[in-house]
């Protein structure tokens, strides 16, 4: 950060340069189109077959389950909940950072976000994607639950929903989301996809991204419209950063359990979600800049930032612990005390430990310089934090449901063997589908970069 | 409305307490707390027996193709299949009645059939022994009907054949071995079998599996006749009990239970008590309802007995030389009672003279000794002919003797016994090896063995009769003097069986015995007799006509209630008791008591999957025996739950996993006879393990035993994981001096007025059903349980889904401790669907699969659910149940035969994924409101009842329309004894709860 | 250099996607087809034994509770016994050789399988004495089965249908869920 005096003029900071290494347009198509046309590295094909076998077991177990019946899962009357809501939150979490990447920093014109933004958001759908398996899956006859939860006129009298169900809700709101950022990515990626598409030699290659992208002929009307479309597609999609973890938290916060039914819930979900979601796109930014060596797009100061907004919204996380203890005692209600101190001090008292350390004592050391700026360091606290995300879901699920009113029903809870395979399952789909997009298209948007380069600001401002 | 009730409730209430160690030392119990898991489900492995390949494949398959679509297979074609001529008595839909009787307890039975099969049994209100009242072995007889395992015809040396040459090679038999021929039967209440059996003229011996022959020869030895008195307790003021379980497993538990809980009931006419002392070794059901138990050692419970004996005849007047050396000091200090408890309780019977009762079940050498002073107490207390009657109408139900089955089995021995039947009794399993029956059987030329399953004692018969169930053939029984029922099949017999009745009268020719034809004749002739001895002036058929409708024929029935004769007490019995208490043995360190269990007793009904299922009314642990153990002792030796203890005596031994029960004494060890059973039955077969050979004679107690910690760990499947209120306001107590002050006593302290709602409220211009529960009438026999799930289908899931906490039970009776850790006192509260008008689940079932109906109840629409379970979630009381598997078999394929016959065609049967709960017997309200429709009017309380309210012998339950003033409910809705549970969740629930008054002092320490 | 493509290939792009939208189209109107309510209407299946109504309610007028007896005393409405044929056809057209069936079924006590025409799913408990005591007579929901030579479903029995009638509020009928599902 260099400061250079003018005359007593308003002192104007020098921005560090988002692309380093003297890139030109030139470099930049070549340097994010590269891995799309030739065979893909031996590392990529490694990481491919992990994930796919992860994937695999994850989709038997799911076969066992609906073939077989949800008494494979580890829950029970007590806890009709566990490892799938668990992961449902999880994932819808993680989607949040990309939306919020995308859209609100594009409102906020913070030029920082072209380097990640288009991997970010393709995060947060296939975040989505894992994460729409369990709205389904965990119901006990999915093949009525796919079509029963939806609205639709029928010959029972038409017998619609239960609006009062935040199930319901969540219906609308995660279909919406998944909708609305597929839309917002794809649209973004067509000038990319025409720049692909005009550099690929082999036929069915070019077949392909000629339909993908749309016609896409770059004239200025064509611009006119992408920007119209973006800005609002990015204005539409930045109240969604708040309104579906408010409406997931709402699962919880509309019940009458103790522990659940507090109204901190959304804000809680919220700021969890963007902390969780920011952990993985460091995790994956880390490991997409070393394999396509995008180390001068996708800078270390990208990180630092990503890093510097880990550690607030951990603090804020932190901060809803405390609340949540405080309203407990505060409220003097005995079941609620019960819960709070139960989880802190109970037989889940392993968990809840857990979540606090990987949550708000380990980003803790972001405070330094140093550590924010050391990759392997941001590497392993934000998969820290990413497990202490999932502990967080962990606790808030299970601690309330195994202990509450009537304590002749209460009963431990701890996920089946084929719980587990699904949760290892949801990340094996996960990475499958980031390595896969890495492969078919450009992780980095080509033509915001190139928006934002010096060479085409001629005046430096 | 005022808020503020939260902060002006006192500090939660400590006198109910977590666990044991949280009694003791709170603050050591909080460093605990973190480490203390109760029960872990065992990490499930992938599959249940190994994934094999095509399994592998198919499940690929599956995983692929997730979302099937379900709606799109033609629909299949139906057909209807009419009767050629239609009986006239069956109309398709609408449910017959017959009355009939329980062969082995003599109960009246009134059996619902449909479609020509009977589907639910319940008890006949107008019967005078169980009023309407059944156990829980009784309610689930229906299931043993349609039991697969069940024999399908006669056995011949293993091979099965036909009744014909069955019926051949026996009465060949028989004609051959006359003069040596002997019947070994349980106790037959068949006044026609009894008949039958003496013009056979064999040697009949009678044997009971729960053996009461301590209670017949302590009455021989006090009064000259070897009887089973009819014990009042409706008389009974005051009851003490030394180790007898009456409400549990001792004696005629019915009909005790219903006349104990009549005395518990309070309202503004009648605001007195009974009172129960129990001084008792385990914790058993008796001791949970006792107003004052006290714990002893079996061993020492004979000189408690003199102890007291001494104290009652000193109050009384009765003292004699004998009981000179005894006195309430010196038995407290031998036996460790405090003696205020034995002076307690001798004062209170001296003060209810005449309206008192002293019961007693010795578990040692000192069985008959201490019936012996137990009949000198009542006699003395001159309870003789008022609450101990044996004269008017003493019982039939208990006959055996052990000491002729000795006999027996030294004629097997010496080879004189040729021809030997046994039936309702199973002699390999129950009896101890050491007693030598199955070696002495091998002696016996020809065994002819009446069996429902092939069992342990069929494997060694030659002549194997397949069994009818009691449903399937016509009997009589005569439980009491002076009162008779019939037994009315309701079913062809399912198989090719023969009840003993049918078959002694298929021998009779071979044997040269006139017996009329069929069973039916054999019954009207001995009704003839009866009426022309009993001097009935009707005509037999009208007779007869009547008995079938009514099941009952008392003569007797006036002279029931009036004073019976009292007996003179004979002196010497008792010097013949004193000496043998000074011939018992010392008292080991450990003594084990072999005990009878509630749901299994003799283990004649172990492939009964609900009896197997059905939570022990004591400990709530199913699917198989443990080890009781006492706190005192778990903690002295480190043991903890789940922990498999060896026991040793006398060369036999066995490993069962221990269960810490507080209340028990210090130094005994308890577990349940009528496990470990080795039969062809898919579900009782090898679970748990048998204890007999541990028996001696009628000894249920083994003195001296090693007891070894094995270090093995192996869970015990428990439906109440939890035993401690918290003090939470989900129950309360209170004693009577309280309650007279103050009707509302133990409750006035929880804000009972119903706090506001946002939501508006639901308004009943019709019916409005609601319930309530008498916690001081329920004494937790958990006959409820199973009258409720033969009413709905409810299936049972099998001990490791009970492990991982997915019982299926729709009504649970959740027990809780309180008082001091090494003797609490119990409450137990039935807890069922609450049908709260502010109902959680409803608001956020997103399918709308539950709905409150404009009558009340909270609707669970089966066919509507799809599993999200979001209301179980929600539902403060837990009460829903999720079918995790296909219970019920695979939906598209048909359940084995006759599986089927046994559900009840009202009610859906649950597939997987779909949730379910009480429902208020909502099908028996439509029938009921359908039958009022038709007769015009509106339904009443005699309309609707429900399964659990039916079954209970305690009246404990009352259901009816709360919209309907003149209904029993409305009453007892604003009894002042009234109150919601977990009422300040609001969720406004449609049970009320009366609290259990105690009737003991109320205790200094308790906050009121 | 994306302008100069010719309009050749933008012309077979529109193709595709029209191509694509009638195709989706069609999907969805076979699928309503094939799960359309009221599929049961006009279910007429052969019966083992042609029984015709017309002729006998039709032609005779005999009364349907005269076979159907059942039908005001419980919610199972009974198909008659072969014994209720037989109190007739024991003297009225013998030689018949559908009747030599029915007397057949009669001497060898073996009933006929008759094939169910109007069928509901297993979850729902139908009360047909609730109705005839209400007066609903059995062609509102049957249709007028005295002119069909073969029995023919008239109406959807969906529940859509029923809860239609059960909300008029003249006839006052309850609308609880367990009414029907229990």
């Amino acid at each position: 950060m260099s400061m250079t005096m003018t005359d007593g003029a308003a002192v104007q900071l020098e921005r560090p340069a988002l692309v380093t290494g003297g890139k030109t347009y030139a470099d930049v198509t070549r340097d994010i189109c590269t891995p799309l046309e030739s065979f893909p590295t031996q590392r990529w094909y490694i990481a491919i077959t992990i994930s796919s076998l992860v994937l695999l077991m994850g989709l038997t177990a799911w076969g066992i389950t609906i073939w077989d019946g949800l008494g494979h899962w580890g829950i029970q009357n007590t806890n009709a909940w566990g490892a799938d809501i668990i992961n449902f939150v999880f994932w819808i979490g993680i989607g949040h950072a990309g939306t919020l990447i995308s859209a609100v920093l594009y409102l906020f014109r913070q030029n920082w976000r072209t380097g990640i933004n288009r991997s970010a958001e393709a995060m947060t759908i296939f975040a989505v994607i894992c994460a729409l398996m369990y709205p389904l899956g965990h119901t006990g006859r999915p093949w009525l639950a796919c079509y029963w939860l939806l609205p639709y006129p029928n010959n029972m009298g038409s017998l619609w929903v239960n609006f009062r169900s935040p199930l319901l809700w969540d219906v609308f709101a995660v279909s919406t989301y998944f909708t609305i950022s597929a839309v917002f990515w794809f649209i973004g990626l067509i000038p990319d996809i025409a720049t692909v598409r005009d550099r690929a030699v082999h036929p069915v290659r070019k077949a392909i991204y000629t339909v993908l992208s749309f016609g896409w002929k770059g004239g200025g009307r064509h611009w006119h419209h992408y920007e119209k479309a973006y800005g609002l597609l990015a204005g539409l999609s930045a109240p969604l950063v708040l309104s579906v973890h408010t409406i997931v938290s709402f699962d919880f916060a509309v019940s009458n359990l103790p522990g659940w039914h507090t109204t901190i819930f959304p804000p809680y979900f919220v700021i969890g979600a963007i902390f969780s979601g920011f952990a993985m796109v460091v995790t994956l930014m880390v490991i997409a800049r070393e394999v396509f060596n995008l180390k001068n797009y996708i800078t270390i100061n990208h990180l630092e930032a990503m890093n510097k907004i880990t550690m607030c919204t951990g603090m804020l996380v932190g901060l809803a612990y405390a609340t949540e203890f405080f309203i407990a005692w505060y409220s003097g209600n005995p079941y609620e005390r019960y819960v709070f101190l139960n989880r802190a001090f109970g037989p889940y008292a392993w968990a809840y430990w857990t979540m606090i350390t990987c949550n708000t004592l380990i980003p803790q050391i972001f405070w330094f310089k140093k550590f924010r700026r050391n990759v392997p360091m941001m590497f392993i606290v934000s998969v820290f934090v990413n497990i202490g995300m999932w502990f967080e879901r962990f606790v808030i699920v299970v601690t309330s449901l195994h202990r509450d009113f009537l304590p002749s029903r209460w009963m431990y809870y701890l996920p089946s063997t084929t719980d587990w395979f699904i949760t290892l399952g949801s990340f094996g789909l996960f990475f499958t589908l980031f390595l896969l997009f890495c492969r078919f298209l450009p992780v980095v948007a080509m033509a915001e970069v190139k928006s934002i380069m010096p060479i085409g600001d001629k005046h430096g401002h | 409305m005022s808020h503020e009730h939260n902060e002006n409730k006192p500090v939660t209430n400590q006198r109910f307490w977590m666990t044991l160690d949280q009694k003791e030392a709170p603050e050591a119990f909080a460093k605990t707390i973190p480490g203390e898991f109760t029960s872990s489900p065992i990490r499930e492995g992938l599959e249940k027996d190994g994934l094999d390949r095509r399994d592998f494949l198919k499940v690929m398959g599956a995983s692929a193709m997730m979302a099937s679509l379900a709606g799109c297979t033609r629909r299949p074609v139906h057909k209807i299949v009419p009767y050629v001529t239609n009986p006239e008595e069956i109309i398709p839909g609408v449910p017959n009645f017959y009355a009939s009787a329980c062969p082995q307890t003599g109960y009246g039975l009134v059996l619902r059939t449909r479609e020509g099969r009977p589907i639910k049994v319940d008890g006949n209100s107008d019967h005078p022994m169980n009023r309407g009242g059944l156990g829980a072995r009784g309610q689930a007889a229906v299931h043993d009907l349609y039991d697969p395992d069940r024999l399908r015809a006669p056995k011949i040396g293993g091979v099965d054949s036909d009744w014909k040459t069955f019926d051949a090679a026996v009465g060949q038999a028989l004609a051959s071995s006359k003069g040596s021929t002997y019947l070994l039967t349980s106790s037959i209440l068949s006044p026609t079998t009894l008949a039958l059996i003496n013009k056979y003229n064999v040697k009949h011996v009678m044997v009971d599996s729960i053996a009461m022959n301590n209670v017949l020869d302590g009455q021989a030895q006090s009064y000259g006749s070897r009887v089973f008195p009819r014990f009042r307790l409706d008389r009974a003021d005051v009851i003490v009990s030394i180790g007898a379980d009456f409400l549990g497993t001792w004696g005629s538990v019915v009909e005790y239970e219903g006349q104990f809980s009549a005395a518990r009931k309070l309202n503004e006419k009648k605001n007195t008590l009974n009172k129960l002392f129990v001084f008792e070794g385990e914790m058993s059901l008796t001791g949970q309802n006792a107003d004052e138990r006290t714990a002893v050692h079996p061993a020492d419970q004979m000189i408690l007995g003199l102890g007291l004996a001494a104290e009652v005849a000193r109050l009384t007047g009765h003292s004699s030389a004998e009981l000179s050396g005894f006195s309430a000091a010196m038995a407290a200090e031998k036996t460790g009672v405090p003696a205020e408890k034995i002076h307690a309780a001798a004062e209170a019977l001296a003060k209810a003279k005449g309206r008192s009762l002293v019961l007693a079940d010795g578990k040692g050498k000192d069985g008959v000794a201490l019936q012996v002073l137990a009949n000198f107490m009542n006699s003395s207390l001159g309870n003789e002919g008022e609450t101990v009657d044996a004269s008017i109408a003493p019982s039939n139900q208990f006959r055996g003797s052990n000491a002729e089955l000795v006999k027996l089995i030294a004629a097997m021995n010496a080879g004189t016994v040729k021809t030997l039947i046994i039936q309702g009794f199973n002699p390999v399993y129950v009896l101890p090896e050491k007693m030598g029956f199955k070696a002495a059987l091998a002696k016996v030329a020809n065994v002819v063995y009446f069996a429902s399953h092939a069992n342990e004692t069929s494997a060694v018969a030659k002549f194997v009769a397949a069994e009818s169930h009691s449903f399937e053939d016509w009997s009589d029984v005569n439980p009491q003097k002076d009162l008779y029922s019939v037994v009315q099949p309701t079913i062809q017999p399912l198989w090719k069986t023969k009840s003993l009745l049918g078959a002694l009268l298929d021998w009779a020719p071979a044997v040269g015995v006139k017996a009329p034809a069929n069973t039916n004749d054999a019954v009207k002739a001995t009704f003839q007799e009866l009426t022309k001895k009993h001097g009935v002036s009707q005509k037999f058929q009208d007779f007869w006509d009547d008995l079938l409708m009514s099941g009952v024929f008392a003569p007797g029935a006036k002279a029931r209630d009036n004073k019976a004769s009292a007996r003179s007490f004979k002196g010497e019995a008792l010097k013949a008791a004193v000496a043998v208490a000074k011939t018992l043995p010392a008292k080991a360190p450990f003594s084990l008591l072999l005990t009878s269990s509630i749901a299994m007793a003799d283990g004649s009904q172990a492939n009964n999957a609900l009896l197997q299922e059905l939570p022990d009314p004591v400990s709530k642990n199913v699917w198989g025996n443990y080890l009781a153990v006492s706190s005192i002792d778990a903690k002295a030796k480190g043991w903890e739950e789940g922990d498999v203890l060896a026991v040793e005596a006398d060369g036999n031994r066995f490993e069962l996993p221990l269960y810490i029960q507080p209340g028990m004494k210090a130094g005994v060890v308890a577990a349940h006879l009528g496990y470990g059973r080795v039969f062809n039955g898919r579900n009782g077969n090898g679970v748990g393990v048998r204890l007999a050979n541990f028996l001696a004679g009628d000894q249920t107690l083994v003195s001296d035993v090693k007891i070894t910690k094995t270090g093995a760990k192996s869970p015990v499947a428990c439906t109440q994981r939890h035993h401690s209120l918290e003090g939470r306001d989900i129950i309360f107590d209170t004693t009577l001096e309280e309650y007279k002050k103050n009707p509302s006593a133990g409750v006035e302290h929880s804000d009972n007025e119903v706090p506001p709602t946002i939501w508006s409220e639901h308004e009943y211009l019709g019916y409005k059903w609601g319930m309530v529960i008498d916690l001081n009438a329920c004494t937790g026999c958990s006959a409820c349980v199973i009258a409720c799930s033969v009413e709905n289908n409810v299936p049972a899931v099998g001990k490791d889904q009970v492990l991982k906490g997915r019982e299926m039970h729709w009504l649970r009776l959740d027990r809780y401790y309180s008082g001091e850790a090494e003797n609490p006192e119990t409450t137990s509260q039935a807890m069922l669907c609450q049908h709260c008008d502010n109902a959680p689940c409803e608001t956020v079932c997103p399918v709308l699969a539950t709905v409150h109906s404009s009558e009340g109840l909270n609707q669970m629409i089966y066919n509507r659910c799809v599993g999200t379970k979001y209301c179980s979630n929600n539902c403060p009381y837990k009460v829903r149940r999720f079918n995790w598997y296909n219970n019920n078999g695979d939906m598209n394929s048909l359940m084995e035969h006759p599986l089927a016959l046994s559900k009840n065609p009202e009610v859906t049967l649950r597939s997987r994924g779909v949730m379910e709960k009480c429902t208020f017997c909502v099908q028996r309200i439509e029938y009921g409101k359908s039958e009022a429709k038709t007769a015009g009017r509106r339904a009443n309380d005699e309309d609707v009842k429900t399964a659990c309210q039916e079954a209970c012998a305690a009246d404990a339950i009352v259901f009816g329309d709360v919209n309907n003033p003149e209904s029993k409910v409305s009453k007892l809705k604003n009894s002042p004894r009234g109150f919601l549970s977990l009422n300040e969740v609001n969720a406004r629930p449609a049970v009320t709860y009366l609290t259990k008054v105690r009737n003991r002092a109320p205790e200094k320490t308790e906050k009121a | 250099m994306a302008e100069h493509r010719n309009s050749q290939e933008q012309k077979k792009e529109k193709k595709i996607i029209v191509a694509s939208f009638v195709l989706t189209v069609l999907t969805i109107v076979a699928f309503g087809i094939f799960l359309m309510p009221g599929r049961g209407i006009g279910y007429s299946p052969k019966q083992p034994i042609p029984f015709p109504h017309d002729l006998h309610a039709g032609k005779r007028k005999i009364q349907c509770l005269y076979c159907h007896s059942n039908v005001d005393k419980s919610s199972f409405s009974n198909i008659p016994s072969t014994a209720v044929c037989m109190n007739c056809h024991r003297v009225v057209k013998t030689d018949s050789p559908l009747i030599q069936q029915v007397a057949k079924s009669y001497e060898t006590n073996t009933p006929i399988q008759w094939v169910q025409v109007h069928v509901l799913p297993d979850f729902v408990y139908f009360n047909h004495q609730r109705h005839i005591q209400k007066g609903v007579s059995c062609d509102t929901c049957h249709g007028n089965v005295a002119n069909m030579a073969q029995v023919e479903q008239v109406s959807s029995l969906s529940m859509g249908w029923c809860v239609n009638c059960h909300r008029q509020p003249q006839y006052q009928a309850p609308l609880n869920c367990n009414t029907c599902h229990r």
